[in-house]
């Protein structure tokens, strides 16, 4: 496996909606996450648009993947070189800011503690209900911020759920990158043909984030394979992908960087036993076959086992708790000219709290190549292992 | 074997000119529309790729079958073909295809040779150029009034302001298309350059915004070797119009 990461910088506003309903008439957009569906769908489209592929190749590689790709987040503007994992990521379910920055500019992140959490339960019998008693006791601290007095400047009081948002890694400490994108309204009205004029009660807006914005993500492929070769030539030529709706009227250019990552795993220490696994991509389950539930797409649950595997090594996550919420993901396929099936899946940032067994080195592998080829090729199912919190705990003034 | 074309056009506004965009100003009432240009890290005056291309697809449709009454064009249902299945048969199907145009913002440009220095730079490279080719634009507010339809003169209270770019402003836009074989791409580009002419005779902006356009260059160069095409490109400005 060759693993890329790639950013992406929007040369025009994008128009990738998530949600409808928002605000009346809008189409409320995805802004500060791209699921990587939606990009693998525009590397292809290049491709053939380009004649770098033909429709055959397309159509092999989208029924059988042999490539993974995680989501694009949002960096933020001043990072030169954003990477996923190492200077941009999603915060996770235990994270939080202050409502008002305790600094100038950009808001803090902090954390209540991965670590602390895993060691308040570890040792004691696997329940998802220990699980929370330890999260309560977390919870009911203080995390005022203190002067060199000793005076409180921010009261924890005061604070508000980061979960999910995108953050980025500036001057050593983890910032909301989430507060600096520009997002604005496309107002458009239906056009009644027959009058050539606007067409009553037709008003729609869709939500476009603002040209200028970067995202950062990971593709992961095989040698030889459709992907690997259209990464290659995206390489050599600074490519422009079209991402999201209206491409044909201009949205959602992007310019494409893509730099060759030297390792498909990263250096995180994976213990035995009790791990927290971040959900950077979209995480679902499907009963297997001859179980008594039926097989449609769902998010994992405690007692659910998800078994990832990595050439001969699998390893089998059995998941003890969860730690955030649920989302429907819904896509259109260009290919087929059909709606994807609608999915319900942990959102950008659960904590999942499992007991890893079997080969602990496809733990390393989890944030590129995910829990499932098949998944990961749409950006689903991509996990990184936490045994150690990225952002510190507590608020230190 | 498919292939693609790329054109860059300038549009020269005559007289002043006005196109809304989506930001309201209380204070001005009717700001031209403007767009964050990735060079210049700023909102520069624009003409949204939407409109562009709508006004290609109304033109292309309307004197399509002219065309090809007169031999011009030989491929059938081209402004479908480009535009998508949604172009003329009165409303969007969920099952339409992408259209094969792609048109993009315009942007102000200091002079003709920056905007053909532009389109020799590379494909769109205008909408992150930051060597000063591309600038904010020159704009003037205009202060106007609504008249009333019943007698004829000034409303009350009906005081507006109208943000308008000046005349002789340069807007600079790239248009591309992809996926169509090499016959059928020398007919896309006679009836694209046709259609581009044919601005000149209409209004490309909101309130009397009057503009003529002219065509900058066209990609790939094999397309030049058409005779019609070299015709029209005389015609629409490049090669000495």
């Amino acid at each position: 496996m060759r693993v890329f990461d790639v950013v992406l910088r929007l040369l025009t506003p994008a128009i990738i909606s998530a949600k409808e309903g928002y605000r009346g008439m809008l189409y409320q957009g995805v802004a500060d996450k791209i699921l990587g569906s939606t990009v693998k769908g525009a590397i292809l489209t290049w491709g053939l648009r380009e004649g770098v592929v033909n429709v055959k190749e397309v159509e092999a590689e989208a029924l059988n993947p042999r490539f993974c790709i995680t989501p694009f987040v949002q960096a933020h503007p001043s990072l030169d070189t954003p990477k996923l994992y190492e200077n941009v990521c999603i915060a996770h379910s235990l994270t939080y800011v202050f409502k008002e920055g305790i600094e100038e500019g950009d808001r803090r992140v902090y954390s209540l503690g991965v670590k602390e959490l895993l060691k308040a339960v570890r040792g004691e019998k696997l329940l998802e209900a220990n699980c929370f008693e330890a999260l309560s006791e977390l919870i009911m601290r203080s995390y005022d911020v203190l002067d060199s007095s000793g005076n409180i400047i921010k009261s924890s009081a005061n604070t508000v759920r980061a979960s999910g948002r995108s953050i980025s890694r500036l001057n050593g400490f983890w910032v909301l990158s989430s507060d600096r994108l520009n997002t604005g309204a496309y107002i458009g009205v239906g056009i009644d043909r027959l009058r050539r004029s606007s067409y009553p009660g037709a008003l729609f807006g869709y939500e476009y984030v603002e040209a200028g914005t970067k995202y950062v993500g990971a593709v992961a492929c095989e040698e030889g394979s459709v992907m690997c070769r259209l990464i290659d030539e995206l390489r050599r030529g600074c490519g422009r992908i079209s991402v999201g709706k209206y491409v044909g009227r201009g949205y959602g250019l992007c310019e494409v960087s893509v730099s060759e990552r030297r390792e498909d795993a990263l250096n995180v220490d994976v213990e035995d036993g009790l791990t927290a696994l971040e959900v950077i991509g979209p995480t679902f389950t499907i009963a297997p076959a001859g179980s008594n539930s039926p097989p449609i797409p769902r998010p994992p649950a405690p007692g659910d086992v998800l078994a990832a595997k990595v050439g001969r090594g699998v390893l089998r996550i059995k998941v003890v708790a969860i730690l955030g919420s649920a989302s429907l993901f819904r896509g259109w396929s260009l290919r087929t000219g059909l709606p994807k099936l609608a999915v319900r899946a942990l959102t950008y940032g659960s904590l999942i709290l499992a007991k890893l067994d079997g080969d602990l080195s496809v733990a390393k592998s989890l944030p590129y190549l995910g829990i499932d080829p098949r998944l990961s090729a749409n950006g689903y199912g991509i996990l990184l292992p936490l045994s150690e919190d990225l952002i510190p705990t507590a608020g230190g003034g | 074997m498919t292939g693609s074309l790329r054109l860059g056009a300038v549009v020269k506004v005559i007289g002043t000119a006005y196109w809304g965009g989506p930001h309201k100003d209380l204070t001005l009432g009717m700001p031209i529309a403007t767009c964050m240009h990735v060079g210049l890290g700023d909102y520069v005056v624009c003409i949204r790729g939407q409109y562009l291309k709508g006004l290609l697809r109304r033109w292309s449709g309307r004197i399509e079958s002219l065309l090809r009454t007169h031999g011009i064009i030989r491929s059938e249902n081209l402004t479908i073909k480009l535009f998508g299945p949604s172009a003329l048969e009165g409303r969007a199907k969920a099952t339409a295809l992408p259209s094969l145009v792609r048109v993009f913002d315009a942007y102000p440009v200091r002079d003709l040779p920056s905007a053909e220095s532009l389109f020799r730079d590379g494909a769109f490279t205008y909408l992150s150029d930051s060597s000063g080719r591309v600038y904010r634009g020159v704009t003037d507010v205009f202060t106007r009034v609504r008249l009333c339809d019943v007698n004829g003169r000034a409303s009350e209270g009906a005081l507006f302001h109208e943000v308008r770019a000046l005349h002789g402003t340069l807007m600079y836009f790239e248009l591309a298309v992809a996926g169509l074989g090499p016959d059928e791409l020398t007919d896309a580009a006679r009836l694209l350059i046709t259609s581009l002419a044919q601005l000149k005779y209409s209004s490309p902006g909101r309130a009397c915004s009057l503009g003529d356009v002219r065509v900058v260059g066209l990609e790939p160069n094999w397309l030049r070797t058409d005779k019609l095409v070299e015709k029209l490109l005389r015609f629409v400005g490049e090669g000495g119009g």
